[in-house]
């Protein structure tokens, strides 16, 4: 790059569409990560959540950049001064090609401060860093260009005023499409973006990724290279590469990996009633160790009562009998930008159930649904949560929780003894005794 | 006897005369803002919403009446966008300097706008109208509407889409889900027709809009038109 095009390219980024782009990439950014922070498959203290709701926040972020480099692209022809342009010595594709790369550029500078100031809250917290999260971070920006690149295709050759609220929608809707599971199963991985609820507990290929980022590279490549080029058989080479990305993304199939390292447990070991997380969300242990204990308490003194309180998350990729039998801590929620944990009971401050429980059976199908109102009443006095349950299951929970606390007790130990064996008359004896 | 009225009846070419005085000037006025293609892409938009609803709510996986959540926010959002580039002339200088009521005719505008794209959106939306239907595509219009109107003389016709669709890209990704009542005043594209304070914001929004709109018109465009 001489002289003379840094000069413009300086020019243009002081004074086109690129501060524009970058201060709304910058404030939609903050504001799309902020809200999802702490909210379900959160990404504070997590790096592949992280990486995942950068991804996401692409549908927004990708649509405002696609939309200010069709602006761009045709602020020439609203200026009517492409004639004057052409009249130069300077080739007409320079302006064309500057416009779209400061447009990229401010966008990109601004998405990577976004980036990085999540990445420094989550830094000193994290309890995990592997799972490759660096390489979904990193195909951000060729996707981000990739955007941009064809919002400038549109704007330069459609002189219509609408062409570039058009592109924003039209890059919008259908990545909500892609996000919400609409379409052809390739679509997911020919687009930007990634949803952040699959994040927790899994990862993504790195080979996965690279074909994500010479996909989006090659798809940028080729819109440019459509307006720059006077020899129209050199597109074949950008479009090629991009035909063979697409291809391969479609031919194998990607899927979110089970990420074994970040969903191995982590146990307390200080003698009290065990609690286990999975290495992903261990930074929340000694916020929620307290919190299970609470939990567990309740339970004391009751024959085959749970004595341990295991990480859902785990559950994806081992699950045993021991887990089964267990108090459930769904953690994908609540946690703070600062380490902690935001929750104090049996729900998160989003309103998500942080505990749970359900009886273990060896019951069929058919006779636990014909007590489920007693299944119902167990969980809801184990879990001590406001859950909504069925007339009858409420009248029963009433009931319970009118008998004195040594009562409940031995009635959820005689249901527990019950439940397991499944012996279907010491089960309707219950359902008698709260009738 | 029947009269004959020939070409030459001086009564209808009188009337002639006043129609095309009455009609002409208006039908130019409305070309020159791009209306009759907007009006045909927001015929297309409210079919293209009526399907998309409809594939929404009855594939496999479907939540119900929540999932038509995108179409409840995205085709006021489009229809708006698509309409608003006829808040302003080609040259508004230049027309604020002829004869013209204009703050009546910015009042049309906006009131034909909404009632164009209120009764498109509404006519798709009648099956469940009070579970993410017709009531909250109507509310969903009128909010957009009036933050276009209130855009128009800040960043001129061309530009006024632009706050309307960052806020409505960014709610929709920001909103805690589930969406909640509480955060209805600034989650109102997506809340249900339940919310009053969803309601409440976007009436002060659309009156708000259309009255700096009606006074201020758009801002005058400092590029030439397309």
């Amino acid at each position: 790059m001489n002289r003379t095009t840094r000069r413009v390219l300086r020019t243009e980024l002081l004074r086109g569409a690129a501060p524009v782009a970058a201060a709304g990439v910058l404030l939609a950014g903050f504001l799309i990560m902020g809200a999802f922070a702490g909210d379900w498959a959160g990404w504070s203290g997590r790096w592949t959540p992280l990486a995942a709701s950068v991804r996401l926040s692409l549908m927004a972020l990708g649509a405002l950049v696609a939309a200010a480099a069709a602006w761009q692209a045709g602020r020439e022809r609203r200026r009517r001064t492409s004639d004057q342009i052409g009249s130069t010595s300077r080739p007409g594709w320079q302006p064309f090609v500057v416009g779209w790369a400061s447009v990229t550029l401010g966008s990109s500078v601004a998405m990577l401060v976004v980036v990085g100031a999540c990445a420094a809250l989550v830094a000193p917290v994290a309890s995990y860093g592997g799972g490759g999260w660096v390489w979904m971070i990193v195909v951000a920006f060729p996707g981000l260009a990739a955007l941009s690149a064809l919002g400038a295709l549109l704007g330069r050759l459609i002189p219509s005023r609408l062409v570039a609220p058009v592109v924003a929608v039209a890059v919008y809707l259908p990545m909500v499409g892609v996000v919400d599971g609409a379409g052809p199963g390739v679509t997911r991985w020919l687009a930007p973006v990634l949803s952040p609820y699959d994040a927790p507990g899994y990862t993504i290929d790195a080979a996965v990724s690279l074909a994500q980022f010479v996909w989006f590279s090659a798809v940028a490549g080729t819109a440019i290279m459509l307006i720059v080029t006077a020899q129209r058989w050199l597109i074949v080479v950008p479009a090629g590469i991009a035909v063979g990305a697409a291809a391969w993304l479609a031919s194998s199939s990607p899927q979110w990996e089970v990420d074994r390292a970040a969903v191995e447990l982590v146990c307390t070991e200080d003698g009290s009633p065990e609690v286990c997380l999975t290495r992903l969300n261990s930074f929340l242990l000694d916020d929620v160790a307290p919190l299970a204990r609470g939990a567990l308490a309740h339970w004391e003194g009751i024959p085959g009562a749970p004595d341990r309180a295991v990480d859902e998350t785990a559950q994806i990729d081992h699950w045993d009998a021991e887990d089964e039998a267990s108090v459930r801590l769904t953690l994908t929620s609540g946690a703070t930008l600062s380490g902690g944990y935001a929750g104090s009971g049996a729900r998160s401050p989003h309103g998500w159930e942080v505990i749970d429980w359900w009886p273990a059976t060896t019951c069929a199908g058919a006779v636990t649904e014909q007590h489920w109102s007693l299944f119902e009443v167990a969980t809801a006095w184990g879990i001590q949560a406001d859950a909504w349950l069925e007339p009858d299951s409420q009248r029963y929970l009433d009931a319970l929780m009118a008998m004195p606390a040594k009562d409940q007790k031995n009635w959820m130990g005689r249901f527990l003894a019950a439940a397991e064996t499944c012996d279907e008359s010491v089960l309707a004896t219950l359902a008698e005794e709260l009738r | 006897m029947t009269s004959v009225v020939t070409p030459l009846d001086p009564r209808r070419d009188q009337r002639a005369r006043s129609f095309a005085h009455r009609v002409a000037p208006a039908w130019l006025h409305a070309r020159a803002r791009g209306i009759p293609l907007a009006v045909l892409g927001i015929v297309a938009v409210a079919l293209a919403a009526w399907w998309c609803a409809d594939w929404l709510v009855h594939r496999e996986w479907s939540t119900g009446a929540d999932s038509r959540v995108p179409v409840v926010a995205g085709a006021p959002l489009l229809a708006v966008v698509l309409a608003s580039a006829g808040l302003g002339g080609q040259d508004e200088e230049l027309e604020r300097s002829t004869a013209v009521r204009w703050r009546v005719r910015r009042l049309g505008h906006i009131l034909g706008m909404t009632l164009l794209i209120g009764c498109a959106l509404v006519l798709i939306g009648l099956w469940e109208p009070r579970e993410y239907g017709a009531f909250e595509l109507a509310r969903n219009t009128l909010g957009f509407v009036g933050l276009v109107a209130a855009s128009a003389p800040v960043l001129g016709s061309r530009l006024a889409w632009v706050p309307s669709f960052a806020y409505a890209a960014v709610v929709y990704l920001a909103a805690p889900k589930p969406i909640l009542t509480e955060a209805a005043w600034w989650t109102w594209p997506l809340q249900q027709w339940g919310a009053d304070l969803a309601v409440l914001v976007v009436v002060a929004l659309f009156v708000g809009g259309t009255a700096l709109y009606v006074m201020k018109g758009a801002r005058p465009a400092r590029d030439a038109d397309e």
